[in-house]
């Protein structure tokens, strides 16, 4: 009884998503509304996340929104030759934002934003075929980005924001050794406080035509500490030490993201946005265990991720002073290859399709409002250091829901 | 505006009833074969003996049982066992399940009280027969045996009479399709005794059987399935002790000067001789390690020589009758030396942990026999091009820790 048992047995992380990888997109109904486009137009405070440029040439004092979106998502699994199938029962998830916005005299505007632009949350069946590789994870970062925003010009616009990263994680997977009790499990959790920045220009080529040009960093989530416990037979109990701890780096990606604006006319705004995932990053995922045993290795990872791009269009309709209406759409190219497809992030090709709208409640305050429906296209791929194999399927419904207030 | 937010309300709703995910569908196909009356002939293996005797539990998983299980899609008209109806379980030897203790202060397996009252089942309806004609003990000549029943109390629970053989009882259900896997004890109760009992059937001989045996099976319309036999060297019965490093051994050998010697490299202790060994036999002089108890290099060689004299004669039989083989040789020989990852977790022929044989060192563990009965659907599909379900493994246990 060596090392074979736990060759693979810590096998994990990465996740579901509304976005491809571990991606949440949904920071703020406007942008939402018109598929994630507005790195060059100006949407009010939401630009703090989207492009700090773009926030300089705000013509209000103040601008502060919020909002939070529901996330029903589905994923399922199909084994390969086979008439095994599961579904997730993944709980709902709860993305949110908060920005406010603040005008400096004429050329600088200061801004803070809370958002949620990582995420994961994914339930399988505790009992199902992959609970080896993965029953359930949760994954949470909230930004914390403090900005600063200056008009270099009435056309040209640059902004700096300092992003502070509070990020958790926490996974249970079973062990495949078994007592009359049932099978032993394996619980990570952890958390740690990071740091990236955030900076975009934003350029008013002519009246009607806008570019801007953002840069989120990428930040390394280093988990020092984190707690392993693991449930297991008494008779190998001394195999798995109580108060464990673990090491774990996890990197959220930058982003370079192009965006493109046309105020067509009075009524019609274009939008279309090209977003570089640089998801290459993520190469592996190991966990080093404080103290190993003879059943217990540090457990090696590979997730060989890759460069994305984000196609995104999105159009607003002014109906009238009261009421803007929104749709957009994306394409978004899984980073992940076909054969380290882990089911803890069942990461496909999705189309992402996008309305909403806005509506003045009063001179100041406006009601917000998005739906994102995100279909994955099904995909056939494996995970191949654990020779686990199926069809995926993935589906997702994200109403969201927000004010804004701005004089 | 508030007509906007009801639109918005019931767009919400109709796309959310919309979200349920979709999945891929598994399409069944029968192919060339005919699965409707599914007939399974061997030994212990077919029958569904695990740590170390036939209960229930390992009757529920035995491979054919969860091959029928995979065949519902493609036509069977169910596939009846000879089910043990008491929580007990009975070994040829009268003990029962082994289980994992701890002895000693170490993990090791303990045999438990054998059912014996399971022997006097008479379970054969003629409206009903057995199916499941899996024979513990016996050896490719007892399937042609006439009065087989008489000699081996497990075929007495089901068989039609006791002047029957498993062949005729077989034939009198007119299969469509048969999984026969039958030579592990042509050799096993030579090996098992370590060479000092029984006899490995001659290779010429097994032949003459199984030109019989597929002959009478095969030479209608009938499909099926065989599978070869795995070598010795594979089974962590015969490897395990040395594993463990118990160099250098003293074994009895009437041929030496003293009637005792020093273990040679590359002979093999049996696992049956755990309990000697802890005993202090093998350490001194005075108590060298039984012969029974070793395989020395002859003994070995005409072990493997005869095996893969079985396999060639198995290979030939399944080109001759176009019949799927199963290489379970090559399959457990892969897991002996370089293991295997399957659907999230390592399996080698370790023993105990390794995860697919049982604690008899022999006989798989319910998993084990999920991973068998895939390699018989993998063989089946290629030769009828059929589509058969492989079954999820991980739905079956593996060894269980105190």
């Amino acid at each position: 009884m060596k090392k074979s048992i736990f060759m693979i047995i810590l096998s994990v992380i990465s996740l579901l998503t509304y976005a491809e990888g571990y991606q949440v997109n949904v920071q703020s109904q406007k942008n939402t509304a018109m598929g994630h486009t507005g790195t060059a137009l100006l949407l009010g405070s939401s630009s703090v996340h989207f492009n700090p440029g773009a926030l300089s040439l705000m013509d209000k004092d103040y601008d502060f929104s919020f909002g939070g979106t529901l996330v029903y998502s589905q994923a399922s699994y199909a084994k390969s030759n086979s008439d095994y199938q599961a579904t997730t029962d993944n709980p709902v998830g709860t993305p949110f934002y908060l920005y406010g916005a603040k005008k400096i005299g004429e050329k600088s505007v200061i801004s803070i934003g809370v958002t949620t632009p990582y995420g994961n949350s994914l339930a399988w069946d505790d009992d199902w075929s992959g609970r080896y590789l993965i029953q359930n994870i949760s994954l949470k970062a909230i930004v914390v980005q403090p900005t600063y925003s200056y008009k270099i010009s009435d056309k040209l616009g640059v902004g700096l924001g300092a992003m502070l990263v509070f990020g958790s994680v926490n996974l249970n997977k079973a062990l495949p050794i078994e007592s009359a009790q049932g099978e032993g499990s394996a619980e990570l959790d952890g958390s740690t406080t990071s740091f990236g920045f955030n900076a975009g220009i934003y350029y008013q080529a002519s009246e009607a035509l806008s570019f801007g040009l953002n840069y989120r960093s990428k930040v390394k989530m280093e988990m020092v500490s984190g707690d392993a416990s693991f449930e297991t037979p008494s008779a190998l109990a001394a195999y798995f030490p109580a108060d464990n701890t673990f090491d774990a780096e996890l990197p959220l990606p930058a982003n370079l993201t192009f965006g493109l604006g046309y105020h067509l006319n009075e009524k019609w705004t274009l939008a279309a946005d090209f977003q570089y995932v640089f998801w290459s990053a993520y190469e592996e995922l190991v966990f080093d265990f404080e103290k190993n045993t003879d059943l217990l290795a540090d457990s090696y990872n590979p997730r060989g991720y890759e460069n994305t791009l984000i196609y995104r269009i999105g159009a607003e309709f002014n109906q009238s002073d009261k009421l803007a209406l929104r749709a957009g759409a994306y394409y978004d190219q899984t980073p992940i290859s076909d054969n380290l497809l882990n089911p803890e992030t069942p990461g496909m090709n999705k189309i992402g399709l996008s309305f909403g709208g806005t509506y003045m409640l009063s001179e100041k305050l406006a009601l917000d409002v998005s739906l994102l429906y995100i279909k994955g296209l099904e995909r056939e791929a494996s995970y191949s250091p654990a020779n686990f194999s199926g069809t995926y399927n993935t589906t997702a419904v994200l109403p969201g829901l927000g004010l804004s207030y701005t004089f | 505006m508030k007509t906007y937010i009801y639109y918005y309300l019931i767009l919400s709703l109709v796309l959310l009833a919309g979200c349920e995910v979709k999945t891929s569908d598994f399409k069944p196909a029968s192919g060339e074969a005919d699965f409707s009356t599914f007939v399974a002939i061997g030994d212990s293996y077919t029958a569904g003996y695990t740590d170390g005797a036939l209960g229930a539990r390992g009757q529920e998983s035995s491979f054919p049982n969860i091959m029928a299980q995979q065949f519902k899609g493609v036509g069977i008209n169910g596939f009846k066992q000879p089910m043990i109806s008491s929580n007990g379980s009975i070994s040829g030897s009268g003990t029962g399940y082994m289980d994992l203790k701890i002895v000693n202060g170490s993990l090791a397996p303990v045999p438990g009280e054998g059912d014996m009252s399971i022997l006097s089942d008479r379970l054969y309806d003629s409206e009903a027969p057995i199916q499941n004609l899996g024979v513990p003990g016996a050896l490719s000549f007892h399937l042609l045996g006439d009065g087989y029943a008489t000699l081996n109390p497990f075929f007495a629970r089901f068989a039609s009479t006791t002047a029957t053989s498993v062949i005729k009882d077989a034939m009198m259900m007119e299969p469509s399709f048969i999984s026969l896997w039958i030579g592990g004890n042509d050799v096993l109760s030579y090996a098992l005794a370590g060479g000092e009992e029984g006899a490995i059937t001659d290779p010429t001989m097994f032949a003459g059987y199984m030109n019989m045996i597929t002959n009478t099976l095969f030479a209608g319309e009938t499909t099926g399935v065989i599978a070869n036999v795995p070598d010795i060297e594979s089974l962590p019965f015969f490897t395990h002790i040395l594993s463990d490093g118990h160099l250098p051994l003293l074994i009895e050998d009437e041929n030496a000067p003293n009637g005792f010697r020093i273990l040679l490299e590359g002979e093999k202790v049996l696992l049956s001789a755990s309990s000697l060994l802890q005993a202090g036999y093998g350490q001194s002089v005075e108590k060298p390690l039984p012969s029974n108890m070793v395989l020395d290099a002859n003994e070995l060689k005409d072990i493997k020589d005869a095996i893969a004299a079985y396999n060639t004669t198995i290979k030939s039989l399944c080109s001759e009758y176009g019949l799927a083989h199963v290489d379970l040789n090559g399959f457990m020989a892969q897991l002996s030396t370089k293991g295997l990852i399957l659907d999230g977790n390592a399996y080698s022929s370790t023993f105990v942990s390794g995860g697919i044989f049982s604690l008899d060192g022999v006989h798989v563990t319910e998993r084990g026999s999920a991973i068998v009965a895939n390699e018989f659907i993998k063989s089946i599909n290629t030769t009828y091009k059929a589509n058969i379900p492989q079954v999820d493994i991980n739905q079956y246990q593996t060894v269980i820790y105190p």
